[in-house]
């Protein structure tokens, strides 16, 4: 069947949104010091920032998934009033100011708070530590894999839930081999999605973490450092971002082709 | 001894189902939609809880008052119109999934599930994924998935239902083949399926099992409308006037012959069975010879083929009769027209209830 096409107008709004979003990216990429890049991204600090993100982003991703995926399997079985409100709680980090995000983990966690005080007297002390960063990272990645998860969770038929029941697998057996395997796509497209929400979390980190050269100074922190002092290596770093960005795209692209599993 | 003991209601579904299911039998459950076929799975395999009563398998309570088990724990395996394979897992590791799940190790429970695959025609899908399968394909290695198990009562809610003619009648055949000898229970609308694969029929009418037998008496001798119209066979009720004949209101006589294996009782309520096929229809009552002859009013006529099936009323209850579609014209057959419908005696089959 021929779609019935759609008026010619529409291509001209199209063209200049299109323009719209490459504009920025390729200007950035035409400035690039291409040639100096290499010595640029081999500072100290910028290979502290490097290294920082790409460890805590690797550790924000593990924890989303480990406390993340449970949430999301008991929201998705979850109905009335309770469900709901979790469905929001859930939520509201994704829409929620950076900063704002990390003000609200300072006045939970801080030093002075009850329950940071608590933590701190049983010896561990989030304050300017990579923990934090992590911690900041989380709270605001999380939930792109629970929602992502719980929506494929719910619209996936329990059919096969309860067939495997039926020839005997346990509860646990059932999760392992037939719930969690059928929103593997899903799994994989939140969890790239909460990587890269961490990578580029900035206002939280700042607010709740600090900025800390080797400790909690992130990729973009050091790029908001150094984009008045050294435009270029502010540069330089921002492209390697913007390269990690473009492959999560990629690879969530991929999983979502080849990972769709026929009913 | 039963394999399956069901005692149960379950209230919000307007069931109360009282059943029992000899060991090494397949049961067919029949009834009009609603009646509470597919709740009465549910409650033995674990997919509903009874509101009241209890259910047991092989003489354990798997359902009551103080206890209800999961269906991981009933080996109660459950196979469906919608074959409901694992579409992330091959053939082989379908039909190995029961057995793995059980604890079986992996290399066991391949070859289990290679045996099984076998049993059913499917050992060179073993490799396949479900959605390069035909439906009839589908449907046997869903077989094979479910008997890896070793279950203790396999329940097939209409697996033939959504099958071509052709592939339903491999599947049907496979069916037969290995569930003889196990304990089953099938919900079906078919009465081939009944012959060939039950050796016992259930009938389920409004959350209530209004009949229970073995398969041929109960559809040879059926008792309600519903059993009737299941094997085929019109059913007509009233009062034994003679060995051999009923009256099916005052004045209204039909003679046919006494089944030896239930005779009527003259002055008992009595059953007669007519085929559709063995009616004829005629606009004046034809004389002379021992034939039954029913003043009827045409309700309906329903086209078959070269056949045309025309439902009427007699004296109160329900006639088919099936007649070519020339004699539909010829008779100018329509609704509200009174027609003679005759059966020689020979064609009618009287017993007693």
């Amino acid at each position: 069947m021929i779609r019935p096409a759609l008026p010619r107008w529409v291509a001209v709004p199209a063209a200049a949104a299109a323009v719209f979003l490459a504009v920025p990216l390729l200007a950035m990429l035409v400035r690039v010091p291409w040639v100096r890049l290499p010595a640029l991204l081999a500072t100290p600090a910028a290979l502290d920032a490097l290294g920082l993100s790409l460890r805590t982003c690797v550790l924000t991703t593990a924890v989303s998934l480990v406390l993340g995926l449970p949430l999301a399997l008991v929201l998705s079985r979850g109905r009335g009033r309770w469900a709901s409100f979790g469905r929001i709680l859930a939520t509201v980090p994704m829409v929620l100011p950076p900063v704002v995000a990390g003000l609200a983990l300072l006045v939970a966690l801080g030093r002075r708070t009850w329950l940071g005080g608590t933590l701190a007297s049983a010896g561990i002390d989030l304050a300017f530590t990579t923990a934090a960063v992590v911690v900041a990272q989380t709270f605001v990645a999380m939930p792109y894999l629970v929602v992502s998860v719980e929506g494929a969770l719910r619209s996936a038929r329990d059919r096969y839930d309860v067939v495997a029941a039926t020839l005997g697998a346990r509860p646990t057996t059932v999760l392992r081999r037939v719930t969690l395997p059928l929103v593997a796509p899903a799994i994989g497209s939140g969890a790239a999605l909460s990587f890269a929400r961490a990578l580029g979390e900035f206002g939280a980190t700042i607010t709740f973490a600090g900025s800390l050269q080797g400790t909690t100074r992130t990729l973009p922190l050091e790029i908001y450092l150094q984009r008045e002092v050294d435009t270029d290596t502010a540069i330089a770093l921002s492209v390697v971002l913007v390269a990690i960005a473009a492959l999560l795209v990629a690879a969530t692209a991929r999983l979502g082709r080849t990972g769709s599993v026929p009913s | 001894m039963s394999a399956v003991t069901v005692r149960a209601c379950v209230a919000e579904r307007g069931v109360d189902l009282a059943l029992d299911l000899p060991e090494g039998t397949v049961s067919a459950i029949v009834g009009p939609n609603g009646a509470g076929k597919t709740t009465l799975l549910h409650l033995i395999a674990g997919l509903a809880r009874p509101s009241a009563g209890t259910v047991a398998i092989g003489g354990r309570e798997v359902a009551g008052p103080t206890r209800f088990d999961p269906p991981h724990r009933r080996h109660a395996v459950l196979l469906t119109q919608d074959t409901a394979l694992f579409p992330h897992l091959d053939v082989l590791a379908n039909v190995a999934f029961g057995p793995r799940a059980a604890g079986v190790a992996p290399a066991k429970a391949r070859a289990r599930a290679l045996t099984e695959l076998d049993a059913v025609g499917c050992a060179a899908l073993a490799s396949r994924h479900p959605h390069a399968l035909s439906g009839g394909q589908a449907q046997r290695v869903a077989l094979a998935r479910a008997l890896a198990t070793d279950p203790a009562v396999v329940l097939l809610d209409e697996p033939l239902a959504g099958l071509d003619v052709a592939v339903a009648a491999e599947v049907r055949h496979s069916l037969g083949q290995r569930l003889r000898g196990r304990t089953a229970v099938l919900v079906t609308h078919e009465v081939l399926d009944i012959w060939t694969i039950a050796d016992r029929v259930a009938v389920l009418e409004a959350g209530r099992v209004v009949e229970t037998g073995s398969t041929s008496p109960l559809l040879a001798r059926p008792t309600t409308a519903f059993l009737a119209r299941l094997g085929g066979t019109n059913l007509l009720t009233g009062t034994a006037s003679g060995h051999d004949s009923l009256e099916l209101a005052p004045g209204v006589r039909l003679v046919g012959l006494a089944d030896p294996d239930q005779p009527p009782n003259p002055g008992e309520p009595a059953l007669a069975a007519v085929a559709p096929a063995a009616l004829s229809l005629h606009l004046a009552a034809p004389g002379g010879s021992p034939r039954n002859v029913l003043a009827a009013v045409v309700t309906s006529i329903e086209p078959r083929g070269e056949v045309a099936r025309v439902h009427l009323e007699t004296a109160g209850q329900l006639l088919a009769a099936d007649v070519t579609a020339q004699s539909v014209a010829e008779l100018d057959l329509r609704p509200g027209l009174t027609v003679q419908a005759v059966a020689k005696a020979t064609q009618v089959r009287v017993y007693g209830r």
